[in-house]
């Protein structure tokens, strides 16, 4: 009885095939859809523009494929880690294990990213990063099937050339946290390398409102440039307290590390950050037509400027499905292959490169905040002084201490 | 009186043994759960209410408030994932480590705050719990706000694999249950019943001789300990000890774990932990602000249960028990 069931169960099956025929490829979607988790801070500090531009950015990429591909259903959902680390490990493992998810996505602040990449690694599982800024995701942490796709925190303080243009001496004023600290270690060393010194160091606490102290330190000190390795509202309180204290008037030149050209607004306008430099990831004109293009998409869904690390989560997500589509498949291994050999060409960059140790690397834009008599409307904030190729914007391949790049090496 | 009953749930207050038809239940639930329900959030609940259970030993037994309860789950956590990350210490020894921390940190912290009583006792170890956060969050082996990460759970005695989640979770389950059991004994026994009357009358305890600062200090030192175990094993099953594991909100989610449950019944932090989490960890994935709907589920269950959920299921049943007597009459 149960072999003849288990026969016609097999002729039907076999027809089933027949029937089908050439889009076979069908069948390696497992659970026959893409499901894409997108896991963030959705109520807490790292929640921007109503915390739902993470979801608008990555609906853009699905969009682009009508919702499918090939025939197969693109999901989206996502969850709130709340900055908790065990929240966000729970939530991914559920994801991952019971909820057939392919890909985790995003994942703000790098404690929860550092605890879901060994998540992903466990269960040889994609995760794609654009807020995660921590080095070590790429480094002594990385992950086979892991990106980092937008910034980190070593390329944000590799200022490079701009360090003699800006000045000689340097004060830091940072948070008092591992990524404050990541990126003092990285000024320090970009600085130290263009013959510039640094005259003083002060870290405050996270979340602080006051800064009068910590500038009135950098005052003291004299130094021509005050690079800040804060970030969110400590970063925009201290570009206020720097107004408010007259350093910008008086020919000092503030370096806000993690500041993008969306974040002006928000910090006293042009007004405020006027001769600002920083190093983008991305900006409106990085590949133009269809950076420009992406951005005005994103400002009609979101309403707000569109931020280098939204154009970044929509590059590794498209990139990503695009993998998934010339593949025919949502095995982590097989897309991953496809990623590396592939040059990512679009919105956010003309020709990004997806390392071994997840690394995208990827052109950095050197841009100064434009004078408000210069700005010709709200969208028009700053000057490219100068364009540092990925290869010397990003750390070295062989100096991040990822362990499988090492051992191919060898 | 001293032995007042209303502090206690009504089967301890009937019987001074063990409830053996309870215990049948719970563990009953333990073996089941993991088939019905994700094991890996059934670890991280268990750890909760172990945790939950430890503070209710303080404030329902000795009826001390504090806010610094984080100190001891958290430092417990920090050590356990270092020892078994980088001096790669076996699963026993790590916990085991994890709880001497705490439990060391629980007498530096009682020494200092015993002598105090209600607001200024609670200030105290607030104080102190903050302190350690930022030990926590500058000591190079903790890496600040990325925690310890990628703990291995190792190997039980050399023989079970923890690795696997249903593995884990049993010895979690049992652990947790040798915790409950502990802190049931603990509260029926004479020096519980001291710590209560402590809680009801402390001059006259005094006056009656006991050394009531040394009772007291006993009990911090043990819920310290406790909450200790309730950190590094958490942090060995979920792999990792953050700085959320140490902040006040840690602290103060315990306080409310235990108002929510109960404060002052054996099951009441059970409960509350296990609806506290619940919370955490289903209402992620909706995309409500979480913060949100669990700050007005708080609210509406402390103005509506204001004994806690088990303290008013075991208030009721008490009452329909002392009614039952009036009608036969």
């Amino acid at each position: 009885m149960r072999f003849s069931w288990s026969l016609t169960a097999g002729a039907a099956l076999a027809a089933v095939v027949v029937l089908c025929g050439a889009p076979g490829a069908q069948a390696q979607y497992s659970d026959n859809k893409i499901k894409l988790g997108i896991l963030d801070d959705f109520s807490g500090p790292y929640c921007t523009d109503n915390c739902m531009s993470p979801v608008n950015a990555v609906q853009i990429a699905v969009d682009e494929f009508g919702g499918k591909i090939n025939g197969v259903q693109i999901e989206v959902i996502h969850g709130d880690h709340q900055d908790k680390p065990d929240v966000g490990v729970a939530l991914a493992e559920r994801w991952y294990d019971t909820e057939q998810v392919d890909a985790i996505l995003d994942v703000v602040y790098s404690g929860v990213a550092l605890a879901v990449q060994e998540v992903a690694r466990q269960r040889n599982k994609a995760v794609l990063y654009s807020m995660a800024g921590s080095d070590a995701l790429t480094g002594k942490a990385c992950a086979p099937f892991s990106a980092q796709w937008t910034y980190d925190t070593y390329q944000l303080p590799n200022l490079g050339e701009a360090v003699p243009m800006l000045g000689k001496t340097w004060f830091i004023l940072s948070a008092d946290y591992a990524y404050g600290k990541a990126l003092v270690a990285g000024v320090t060393r970009s600085v130290t390398n263009a013959g510039g010194t640094i005259v003083g160091t002060v870290f405050h606490p996270f979340g602080t409102a006051d800064m009068s102290s910590f500038m009135l330190q950098a005052q003291a000190s004299k130094a021509q440039v005050i690079a800040l390795g804060d970030a969110g509202p400590d970063m925009t309180n201290a570009i206020k307290a720097a107004n408010e204290f007259g350093l910008i008037a008086s020919g000092v030149k503030v370096v806000p590390l993690s500041m993008d050209l969306s974040a002006i607004a928000g910090a006293g306008g042009l007004q405020a950050t006027q001769g600002m430099i920083m190093a983008l990831p991305w900006y409106r004109d990085a590949n133009p037509p269809k950076s420009e293009a992406w951005a005005a998409e994103f400002e009609k869904r979101q309403g707000s400027m569109a931020p280098y690390l939204m154009a970044g989560l929509y590059s590794a997500v498209r990139t990503y499905l695009l993998a998934a589509q010339a593949t025919g498949t949502d095995d982590p291994k097989k897309i991953f292959e496809w990623m590396r050999g592939h040059v990512v060409d679009d919105a956010f960059t003309g020709h990004g490169v997806l390392r071994a140790d997840g690394r995208m690397v990827h052109d950095v834009y050197l841009v100064q905040v434009k004078k408000p008599s210069e700005s010709t409307g709200p969208r028009d904030l700053a000057n490219l002084l100068a364009v540092i190729p990925g290869d010397k914007a990003f750390r070295p391949l062989d100096q991040g201490g990822c362990p499988t790049v090492a051992a191919a090496g060898k | 009186m001293a032995l007042e009953i209303g502090e206690l749930s009504a089967s301890a207050a009937k019987t001074r043994g063990i409830d053996w038809l309870g215990l049948a239940v719970g563990i009953a639930i333990l073996v089941v759960a993991p088939f019905l329900i994700y094991p890996v959030f059934l670890i991280k609940l268990l750890c909760m209410a172990l945790f939950a259970c430890a503070f209710n030993l303080m404030i329902g037994g000795g009826g001390l408030l504090s806010f610094g309860h984080a100190a001891f789950f958290g430092g417990g956590a920090y050590i356990a994932a270092e020892t078994a990350k980088n001096f790669g210490f076996p699963f026993e020894f790590a916990l085991l480590a994890g709880v001497a921390s705490a439990t060391f940190l629980g007498f530096l912290f009682g020494v200092i705050a015993i002598r105090r009583q209600g607001l200024f006792f609670a200030m105290i170890t607030l104080a102190l719990a903050q302190a350690v956060y930022f030990l926590a969050l500058r000591l190079p082996f903790t890496h600040s706000e990325d925690g310890i990460q990628a703990v291995p759970r190792g190997w039980l005695f050399g023989v079970v694999d923890l690795k696997d989640n249903f593995a884990m979770y049993y010895v979690t389950a049992a652990i947790f249950l040798a915790g409950y059991l502990l802190v049931a004994r603990v509260w029926k026994s004479p020096f519980g019943q001291v710590l209560r009357a402590i809680k009801d009358n402390q001059p006259r305890m005094i006056s009656l001789g006991y050394p009531v600062d040394r009772y007291k200090l006993m009990n911090f030192v043990l819920s310290a300990a406790l909450s200790g175990l309730a950190g590094s094993l958490k942090a060995m099953g979920l792999g990792l000890a953050t700085l959320t594991d140490v902040d006040f909100t840690t602290s103060i989610a315990v306080v409310l774990m235990v108002l929510l449950g109960g404060m002052g019944t054996l099951l009441g932090p059970v409960v509350g932990a296990i609806i506290s989490v619940s919370m955490d960890d289903y209402l992620a994935g909706i995309g409500i602000p979480v913060p949100v709907v669990i700050g007005v589920i708080f609210v509406v269950i402390i103005l509506v249960f204001r004994r806690g959920i088990v303290g008013e299921v075991v208030h009721y049943w008490r009452k329909w028990q002392a009614r039952k007597p009036a009608t036969r009459a």
